[in-house]
């Protein structure tokens, strides 16, 4: 008690010193604490999303077809669906379907072109106008084309306004866009015409199962997994397996953690020159004050108690640095969270990390000019003036 | 009682500072140490007041060997049982002169921080700062600042009271006083006081006086004149 108040009359003594040597513990604990929130905050974020679909009782099922081609409709069937809904504990299925496209042929007066069609989406390229319309009017035979369908379908002239044939449907190109390639969304048409006519045939790669309350989750769709994986129309053509919504994290996960280790890098870098700028000033420090600590041993102060003394300034000092560094840290957080799709959080534990590693550094760096105090002859303390 | 028995310091350099030196002190003695300077009185102070462990011989403090202790027990004995004064003063210039009082008493063992403030109070008033309290040191006239010094010396009741040249750095009006305080320390407590001086009017104050020259002590050399 005594030594910290003697430790933070010292620095209070030599504010402007003192804070440049803290300048370095600030910065490194800052970047502790900022690296270690949004890890926290991504863990928590992937706790949360895996115990909302704990919580939920629903899993998927997805089916991956062996064949390359584009056309092939191998997936999950009404008969599978059936078979699945038959184990004990599922209370529903759905098929659904991952991929959004159809591959189909455009022809126009003996000009034709391959290529895939989707629905509109709000976000899709083309006229404003045509985009509004199509997404308003959902049985709408109007498309939109490409530049390149365009091309390949009308050579030189402009498709607008004029009939295009898909499989036995006629309908009218209302617009071009700009984007598309071989392999992206060239054709798009509304979601109703989209559902109605080519969505009917569209393989089914994905079975939505609802488990009844109270059975347990993992077991019913190991369960559904082995029968398809037995019973499945396409099981010769390709393979099942139950949808983990963590695989897609772990990916990012593991990038962050590469972050996490440069950060970190940084951090330890810059708190072992942080230290070694705690060392310097004790040194400083103690040699400034070789009176002091001649008049307090000549009134009884042992060795250990100057060591002591020295010792306490030296961690108080990285622990005010430390408790700077967690309040820019925390700024910091605030700062990276309008940036991150998940909110990056302070961890007490975090919290704790820091103040234990800037007593260390401390404790660490101190030690040797406390020392030195500490052993100095007290004839030869007293003698100087 | 202190006694040590011969004493001797050797410098690295070869140079005998004290050679032989045989000196009692009964409790309640005033004793000045004189000589000229370079005779080795502030080596020989140091060694009386353990504040040199690097010495031949043997100290004895109230029957009891210090030679062999460790550095915890010298600081413990420093701490309760010494007090010092000081040529220069020797107090730490942001410290007030409370905060300068109190410092003994922070490594004391014996006493309580509730006990702190009468008895830092009580010394204060013994050597006439009262209202000094929250002052600094540079604020102070150099006979207060050696009456903050003798406060703090005395604040843990110590049997035994070692001066440096206490009046070394005053006028003579003011070394004076000084020493009046030390003779009545010495008349009404009973205190043991070692004192080096140069000064034959302040060595005057005290009830027996030995010589220091050339490393060597010599006792009743003009001791007769003075008592």
């Amino acid at each position: 008690m005594e030594n910290l108040t003697i430790a933070l009359r010292s620095i209070m003594k030599n504010k402007n010193r003192n804070f440049l040597t803290m300048l370095g513990i600030i910065i490194g604990i800052a970047s502790v604490i900022a690296i270690l929130a949004v890890g926290d905050g991504f863990t928590q974020s992937i706790t949360k999303e895996l115990g909302k679909d704990n919580a939920s009782n629903k899993v998927s099922l997805s089916y991956a077809t062996n064949s390359s081609d584009i056309n092939s409709t191998d997936g999950f069937t009404q008969g599978d669906a059936a078979l699945m809904s038959d184990v004990d504990g599922v209370q529903s299925v759905k098929l659904a379907s991952y991929d959004n496209t159809r591959s189909v042929k455009l022809s126009n007066r003996g000009n034709s072109a391959k290529t895939y069609l989707g629905p509109v989406k709000k976000s899709s390229d083309g006229p404003k106008n045509v985009v509004k319309s199509l997404l308003a009017d959902k049985n709408s035979y109007n498309i939109i084309i490409s530049k390149s369908i365009e091309k390949d379908l009308f050579k030189d002239e402009s498709a607008i306004g004029k009939p295009v044939q898909i499989g036995d449907d006629m309908f009218i190109v209302q617009g071009v866009s700009d984007s598309g390639d071989d392999y992206s969304t060239n054709v798009l048409v509304s979601k109703g015409t989209y559902k109605r006519i080519f969505n009917a045939n569209s393989n089914k790669d994905q079975a939505k199962l609802t488990i009844e309350n109270g059975k347990n989750k993992k077991k019913v769709s190991k369960a559904v997994l082995k029968k398809i994986k037995a019973n499945g129309e396409f099981r010769h053509e390709g393979s099942y397996h139950i949808d983990d919504p963590t695989e897609a994290m772990k990916s990012f996960q593991k990038v962050l953690n590469s972050v996490t280790y440069f950060v970190a890098l940084v951090a330890g870098i810059s708190l072992l020159i942080a230290g070694i700028g705690v060392m310097n000033v004790m040194y400083i420090t103690v040699s400034e004050r070789r009176n002091e600590i001649g008049i307090r041993r000549a009134f009884g102060a042992t060795a250990n108690n100057i060591r002591n003394q020295f010792l306490t300034e030296s961690i108080v000092l990285c622990v005010i640095g430390g408790i700077i560094g967690i309040i820019l840290g925390y700024l910091a957080v605030l700062v990276i969270n309008a940036f991150l799709p998940f909110k990056a959080v302070i961890t007490i534990y975090s919290i704790l990390i820091s103040l234990l590693v800037s007593s260390a550094v401390g404790l660490l760096f101190g030690f040797i000019p406390s020392n030195k105090a500490a052993k100095s002859s007290l004839v030869g303390l007293l003698k100087e003036e | 009682m202190l006694k040590v028995k011969n004493v001797g310091k050797t410098y690295a350099n070869d140079f005998k500072a004290l050679t032989d030196i045989n000196l009692e002190v009964p409790d309640g003695e005033f004793l000045a140490i004189m000589g000229p300077s370079g005779s080795g009185k502030s080596t020989l102070i140091n060694i009386l007041g353990l504040l040199d462990s690097d010495y031949t011989g043997d100290y004895f403090l109230k029957n009891e060997n210090y030679k062999q202790s460790d550095d915890a027990t010298l600081s413990g004995v420093r701490g309760d049982k010494i007090g010092f004064v000081f040529q220069n003063f020797k107090l730490l210039s942001s410290y007030t002169v409370y905060e300068n009082i109190e410092i003994p008493l922070i490594y004391s063992k014996t006493k309580t921080i509730t006990d702190r403030k009468s008895v830092i109070n009580e010394v204060i008033e013994q050597v006439g700062l009262q209202g000094k309290e929250n002052s600094l040191p540079s604020e102070l006239s150099g006979g207060q600042q050696q009456r903050v010094a003798i406060a703090r010396a005395i604040v843990n009741n110590p049997n035994l009271l070692i001066a440096d040249e206490p009046t070394g750095a005053l006028d003579s009006k003011t070394s004076l006083e000084i020493m009046n305080i030390f003779k009545h320390l010495n008349e009404t407590f009973n205190t043991t006081i070692i004192m080096v001086t140069h000064d034959q009017e302040v060595a005057d104050f005290a009830m027996r006086t030995v010589h220091i020259r050339d490393g060597r002590l010599y006792e009743n050399e003009k001791s007769v004149v003075s008592d």
